[in-house]
């Protein structure tokens, strides 16, 4: 029995925010974002993604395993994906999870599905991720707040009984010597809510924000992007014994334009097919690469995409790769 | 590797800007165009240009042009 990606979906919420004409939306390259309102949460925008499935065939006592990625849970406790199986009115005999990673979770994601079915443990794997970084930013935080939006993902993971396995050579990486520079620093165990004080601090830009919002040095997490990414590609490309050109389409995880056109060049990729599409979305997150699968499928339908490369890189620091084929996907 | 070319490719990476404002004394952090993406702008050109990557931890404490321009310099003849 071997993994396979056998569906997707993505829900992205209704409330819409631009970004003004500005030397950063030209860099970025994003337009515009989705943002949940003030009572949604990340796994409201689960729900939604998930029931896209169902409503497309998936049934739902065929789900035999619940992953779902978000740094946004509904709790501290219990699990947000135990509280989804109640929702999704999954079965019972069912393990749920949640795991707790950005923007390399989609890969880690289908790596712990494929463990699951390739050791016989599950046959049916709901992999939901689903982000609301917006709730972490500080409002008045004008270099974040551009950079983000919210949604979320469903993905079908099924063993099949073939000779090949259509997720392969998954690679990870981690380097927690890089967790302060991309960080909520209050609010959950380490620094906790009601025993630290909020701390406003104001850059030299203006932007404003507080021990309880997000920080990210950008400077650090392009440096590290354009460290990291380079060997990921080397490493799963010499796993899977093949050139550059050999792969159909390259999906790294879509931060914004300026740093997918930098990791576009040192990656050697130009003049292969490279998925670089910020403009109606933002950083999304774990739900990145999910959604440029989803855009990806429906505008090629003619291309073959048995040999799809991923990249996820970020928060963590956390770094993962694999190759997907997805050219059994209706 | 000449101070001048890399003025010039500084310099390039502004569009508001007087050219006659990026000089090796300049303190590129005062500049009135620097903003939040322009660290990372120049951190990209020295690194597609000059094949340099330098840490942020350097780059946060290099202050003029002439200061980037040694640092880059030292490290491109290694």
């Amino acid at each position: 029995m071997y993994a396979y990606i056998a569906k997707l979906a993505y829900h992205l919420p209704d409330l819409i925010e631009e970004n003004k004409e500005s030397p950063l939306r030209e860099k970025t390259g994003i337009k515009i974002r989705h943002i949940c309102s003030k009572d949604q949460t990340a796994s409201d925008l689960a729900v939604a993604a998930a029931e896209k499935l169902f409503r497309d065939g998936v049934q739902r006592d065929e789900i035999d395993f619940l992953l779902l990625c978000t740094q946004s849970p509904d709790y501290f406790l219990p699990s947000t994906a135990c509280v989804l199986q109640e929702r999704l009115r999954l079965k019972h005999c069912i393990g749920a999870l949640d795991f707790d990673l950005g923007c390399s979770g989609f890969v880690y994601g289908l790596g712990l599905a494929k463990g699951l079915i390739e050791s016989g443990q599950a046959q049916s794997v709901l992999l939901l991720t689903a982000e609301t970084y917006s709730k972490y930013i500080h409002p008045n935080d004008g270099s974040l707040k551009p950079l983000f939006g919210d949604a979320a993902a469903a993905t079908l993971v099924v063993g099949q009984d073939v000779s090949r396995s259509g997720i392969r050579s998954v690679v990870y990486g981690t380097d927690g010597g890089g967790a302060k520079h991309l960080i909520v620093p209050a609010g959950a165990m380490r620094q906790r809510y009601g025993d630290t004080a909020i701390e406003e601090t104001i850059d030299s830009y203006g932007n404003i924000r507080t021990n309880y919002n997000l920080y990210m040095d950008g400077l650090e997490i392009m440096n590290f992007a354009m460290r990291t990414v380079p060997k990921v590609v080397e490493e799963i490309l010499s796993r899977e014994k093949m050139e550059r050109r050999d792969v159909d389409y390259y999906v790294f995880h879509q931060a914004n334009r300026f740093i997918l056109e930098r990791l576009r060049k040192k990656c050697g990729l130009q003049d292969i097919p490279y998925w670089n599409d910020v403009e109606r979305y933002g950083n999304t997150v774990s739900n990145t690469l999910p959604i440029a699968l989803v855009d990806i499928l429906s505008m090629h339908h003619e291309k073959k995409l048995q040999n799809v490369m991923l990249v996820g890189f970020g928060v963590g620091l956390s770094w993962g790769g694999c190759m997907v084929d997805l050219s059994g996907i209706e | 590797m000449e101070m001048e070319q890399f003025i010039e490719k500084f310099a390039a990476q502004f569009y508001e800007t007087d050219a006659a404002e990026f000089k090796p004394d300049t303190e590129f952090r005062e500049l009135e165009e620097w903003g939040s993406m322009s660290a990372m702008t120049i951190m990209a050109m020295i690194d597609d240009e000059y094949g340099v990557m330098l840490e942020p931890s350097v780059f946060k404490g290099l202050e003029t042009i002439e200061a980037l321009f040694q640092e880059v310099k030292k490290r491109k003849t290694k």
